[in-house]
């Protein structure tokens, strides 16, 4: 143990490697993120097409951004896609990952590879993907339906307003089952034996078990699991630019792409900002949201 | 876990295998369907729509990669990705190390301000980034890219790598102290070693967040065709290159092959670190 009175000195000299240590993480992050993140901000209450002088317009942009119409489309859009995928996701992935208890280990971990491989590959991919399963002509889901007689049921599904924005929330919850399911499987992993011995002596179904042992005791994984579901729901921009550009007709943007288009494309970059800002309080919001309502207290067994 | 713990029915077990098997096709089907596709030729596309592959075109491969200039963005996001996960690692090691035992004042605080910005979504910083950048003239090379892949993919791996610190134990370090270490000997020689689980967290999360990222990409190389990545000329390979199936596909499979790799090597480190519970979406 140290000698009090060289306690002062010591400390400080470690602080000073530790600030040093600290230093370049911190730079790096200022520089690409946080300066740039509250540069959007002041950006958002001014007017500028990326060129001239910055011009200060107040709250404009704000009060625009409400009155647009295709940006309340667009946050319709980016909170149905961010809230049905996660309960999509959480209900499929739950169901999953309760099923992997019951089979055995070698096919336990097959099914689990497969299950999960969707989730690393980048959304865009995946899009691109899905982009061949719904093809009219040569498309997977068309054949598919015709095979099996269902004619009637052929669509254009991305051309088409009624399917657009489902079929971009199919490749999400599809993207997202087997990451839930991970988390989850891990979380019923760790489940006590003691207590679903216990419970099956006392004749509980396997049914019952589920109901009143593993999913409380999983609460916290899927509240884990619904956050990412929804964060990366709400911020889904990667499927719609790969599968529709926002199309028909606008139907099926979103926040982050309509943001995009306005800054980058028509040069508005002020407004940009400020619906940018209006969707950070979304997020935000869409976090709190499901903290409250996905109540995940932890147990200590 | 054997499945004879949870001792279920047989009528259970049954319909356990049976949804797993099917959603294990719903999920199975698309890739194989792109993987089948990249190795046919686009007359056999149109015939053999379904079926296996009759006669292998691994030309496909070929030709993306030469005349669909796949091999170029392939190059670029090995290098943007490659760069970026290795200045990840030792900035969030220098970094989490220094949160977690050098006694720097409010240490969970610092890490909580990284977290913070860590869930603002991406285009409220991308707006004001790229005009900064050119103004620095920063735009233009694949510098665009790695820089900010880099500090967007630090607060995560800092905060793995602090948790990991902490649970290390002060007498480790005091030793190496008393051995005459310097700050960076010590965490160099007895630190570092010790934290190679926590390490491999970072690799797969960096690689697989920084190389199919699209949106930052799209933007940052509007201007300059050269310094494309991958999944930016995927995304445009369509209208760039016609309609050439096999090659198209082919590209597909470039992309996801080397996730499945790494994913193969680092599957419970990946686990983990979503189990930790901190991951830009």
């Amino acid at each position: 143990m140290k000698q009090k009175s060289s306690m002062g000195k010591l400390d400080r000299k470690y602080m000073m490697a530790g600030f040093l240590f600290l230093l370049p993480a911190v730079v790096i992050y200022l520089i690409f993120a946080v300066i740039p993140f509250f540069d959007s901000f002041f950006l958002s209450f001014h007017e500028w097409n990326g060129f001239s002088a910055r011009v200060f317009i107040g709250l404009d942009n704000y009060i625009n951004a409400l009155k647009d119409s295709t940006f309340r489309t667009a946050i319709r859009n980016s909170v149905y896609l961010g809230v049905v995928s996660s309960v999509i996701s959480v209900v499929v992935g739950v169901l999953m990952a309760w099923m992997m208890l019951y089979v055995g280990n070698r096919w336990g971990a097959f099914f689990r590879t497969i299950l999960f491989s969707p989730s690393m590959i980048p959304a865009v991919i995946t899009a691109l993907i899905f982009a061949f399963v719904y093809e009219p002509d040569i498309g997977i889901l068309n054949n598919l339906l015709g095979a099996l007689g269902l004619e009637s049921l052929q669509t254009a599904w991305l051309t088409n307003r009624a399917t657009a924005l489902n079929c971009i929330l199919f490749v999400s919850a599809w993207k997202q089952v087997g990451l839930t399911m991970v988390l989850c499987f891990a979380g019923m992993q760790g489940i006590n034996l003691s207590l679903v011995e216990s419970a099956r002596l006392d004749g509980a179904s396997d049914f019952q078990i589920f109901r009143k042992i593993i999913l409380p005791l999983v609460m916290p994984f899927v509240q884990l699991s619904a956050i990412f579901a929804l964060m990366s729901g709400l911020k889904i921009y990667d499927s719609v630019v790969a599968l529709t550009n926002g199309g028909p007709a606008k139907s099926t943007t979103v926040m982050p792409l309509w943001i995009l288009q306005n800054s980058f494309s028509f040069n508005k970059y002020g407004y940009g900002a400020a619906m940018s800002m209006i969707f950070v309080l979304i997020v935000l919001l869409g976090m709190i949201l499901v903290k409250l309502i996905v109540r995940g207290d932890s147990y200590e067994q | 876990m054997s499945n004879n713990v949870f001792g279920a029915s047989k009528i259970t077990k049954f319909i356990a295998y049976l949804l797993l098997g099917l959603y294990t096709v719903v999920v199975a089907y698309p890739l194989l369907f792109i993987l089948f596709t990249s190795l046919k030729t686009n007359k056999e596309f149109f015939t053999n729509l379904f079926g296996l592959p009759t006669d292998l075109q691994w030309v496909n491969y070929v030709n993306a990669w030469n005349i669909g200039k796949l091999g170029q963005y392939f190059g670029n996001s090995a290098i943007v990705t490659a760069v970026s996960v290795v200045v990840t690692c030792l900035v969030s090691l220098l970094g989490g190390y220094a949160l977690a035992k050098l006694r720097i004042p409010h240490a969970d605080t610092v890490m909580s301000a990284f977290m913070v910005f860590n869930f603002i979504p991406g285009i409220a910083i991308y707006i004001s980034l790229y005009t900064m950048m050119s103004r620095m003239k920063l735009t233009g090379s694949l510098i665009t890219m790695i820089l900010p892949y880099i500090a967007w993919s630090i607060p995560f791996a800092m905060y793995i790598i602090k948790q990991y610190f902490e649970t290390v134990p002060q007498e480790l370090i005091e030793s190496g102290r008393i051995d005459g270490c310097n700050e960076f000997q010590t965490f160099l020689h007895i630190m570092f070693p010790l934290v190679t689980p926590a390490l491999a967290t970072i690799v797969v999360f960096t690689f697989i967040n920084n190389w199919g990222e699209l949106m930052w990409a799209n933007i940052a190389t509007a201007a300059s065709a050269t310094i494309k990545t991958l999944p930016v000329g995927l995304l445009n390979f369509k209208t760039e290159m016609g309609v050439e199936w096999g090659q198209y596909t082919a590209g597909i499979c470039m992309v996801t092959i080397p996730l499945m790799v790494i994913f193969a090597y680092f599957q419970k480190y990946f686990v983990a670190g979503l189990t930790n519970g901190a991951v830009k979406g």
